[in-house]
């Protein structure tokens, strides 16, 4: 089943073409990489699938009519109150999406993200590590079934890098659908299950990683992604 | 609702720097007046400078704090939740109202004390009741305009355009009876000037005066509140 799907979309800034007839299928329990160079459209699709912007052309369908109640997001800029603490973020968010925050919730999550010390701590003050892993908290503090993430490791030091990628598996595991937006090859190879491949607003390639690289016959997903771009 | 109204006091109330400057800028003044300036301190003159404070807080400071939020993109997933726009818009335009009302109380008291004026005890709530739906209102214009603004230099030049003509074209210093007509009709439509009408209707026991503008300002919340929630710009500029 899938949760969305997208026929023949197209985007255009005043006469420049973004994306070209966009065909993808968002599969679900699966975590998924959107790939792609710098400048393929990637933020345009997240912003496209998230309804924030209306397609040109063609059709997008959910599985959901109040999708956005299911969906959790973060985008590229790390969107937090941040003169607000953590604990203080956490609860906003959670009235945003009407859940009544009980404090063993409230517990609970700070320990899956491993923000537990720094409750009390000004968003703004946090890591930029910290400050990812809060952002990815927001998005799950209404167990949604779909979270949207751009790219959610860029900036990162390594360890922070795996700390992020083991909260994507978690979710996963959890019966969450995942989709992050990359450009490490490293890291979709490392835990994507499914990958869409854009470059210049196009879909150059989408489906299982080992099975496109086999179809391909490329050595890796990094070669088959320099095949592409 | 009520999360982001306690969650909005509590870190309105932690500003420390801020608050101290919404209370010390006009109480300098009230010093100042009192001690160095040959002058007779009146209520109406006291009136005014606790106007000036609800506006600049209610105004001013909660449309810069607006204009960052919304660069940070947090109104862009904000506006991804299932929470209404305008019941966001509605809590913390009352928590800032509630801190700004707080603050033009200790302004009025403090004054009070200074100029040596006394005001009947059933006065006293109704001006602080008055300074809430006031500045309701005024920060309703705060989220108008921090959608407009890119970045702060704008904000400022769009902050001081409407402020100023607010606070010229009203009689909170001066008197309008020798002002050009047009002027005086323009203040029959200033919230500024409401306020400072129903402040003084307030301190007279004008009551009839006082329901009036009462009315006024519900009315000024109800229609800024829907046009801040229509034009309201969530996009990362």
């Amino acid at each position: 089943m899938n949760l969305i799907e997208t026929n023949q979309v197209n985007q255009f800034y005043g006469n420049h073409q973004v994306i070209h007839d966009l065909n993808l299928s968002i599969p679900k329990h699966k975590l998924i990489a959107l790939i792609g160079p710098n400048g393929a459209g990637k933020s345009t699709t997240i912003a496209l699938l998230l309804g924030l912007i209306k397609p040109t052309a063609g059709t997008i369908t959910y599985w959901e009519e109040a999708f956005h109640a299911l969906t959790g997001v973060q985008l590229q800029s790390t969107p937090l109150f941040s003169d607000y603490t953590v604990e203080e973020n956490i609860k906003l968010f959670a009235s945003f999406y009407r859940i009544d925050l009980t404090e063993e919730l409230l517990t609970e999550k700070l320990a899956s993200f491993d923000l537990v010390k720094s409750r009390k701590t000004q968003a703004a003050k946090l890591s930029i590590g910290q400050q990812k892993r809060l952002a990815i908290a927001l998005t799950t503090i209404h167990q949604p079934e779909l979270v949207i993430l751009d790219e959610p490791t860029a900036g990162l030091d390594p360890k922070a890098q795996k700390q992020i990628r083991n909260m994507l598996i978690s979710m996963k595991d959890e019966g969450v659908t995942v989709l992050f937006s990359s450009h490490d090859m490293e890291e979709v190879t490392q835990i994507a299950d499914y990958i869409i491949m854009l470059n210049h607003g196009e879909i150059v390639a989408q489906g299982i990683p080992t099975e496109l690289v086999e179809r391909h016959q490329a050595k890796n997903l990094e070669e088959l992604f320099f095949q592409f771009v | 609702m009520r999360t982001i109204f306690w969650i909005t006091i509590k870190h309105a109330s932690r500003d420390h720097y801020l608050l101290t400057w919404s209370i010390f800028i006009p109480l300098v003044a009230i010093i100042s007046l009192t001690y160095f300036f040959d002058f007779t301190p009146t209520i109406t003159m006291l009136l005014a400078i606790t106007a000036i404070s609800i506006l600049m807080y209610g105004f001013m400071t909660t449309a810069f704090q607006i204009l960052s939020q919304r660069r940070r993109g947090v109104y862009h997933v904000l506006r991804l939740t299932p929470m209404p726009f305008v019941h966001y818009i509605i809590s913390t335009a009352c928590s800032w109202a509630f801190i700004a009302s707080l603050a033009g109380t200790i302004i009025f008291l403090l004054g009070m004390l200074f100029f040596q004026i006394s005001i009947s005890l059933i006065a006293l709530p109704l001006i602080i009741g008055l300074l809430f739906l006031a500045a309701v209102g005024y920060v309703n214009l705060g989220f108008l305009i921090s959608s407009k603004a890119k970045n702060e230099g704008q904000m400022s030049i769009m902050a001081n355009v409407i402020t100023m003509p607010l606070i010229l074209v009203s009689d909170g210093f001066y008197n309008l009876d020798l002002a050009p007509r047009w002027v005086q009709q323009l203040a029959r439509y200033n919230p500024f000037q409401w306020l400072l009408n129903g402040l003084r209707a307030a301190v007279e026991h004008n009551y009839h005066q006082y329901l009036l503008i009462v009315l006024f300002l519900i009315g000024f919340i109800v229609v800024s509140s829907l046009i801040a929630a229509r034009t309201f710009n969530y996009r990362i500029d």
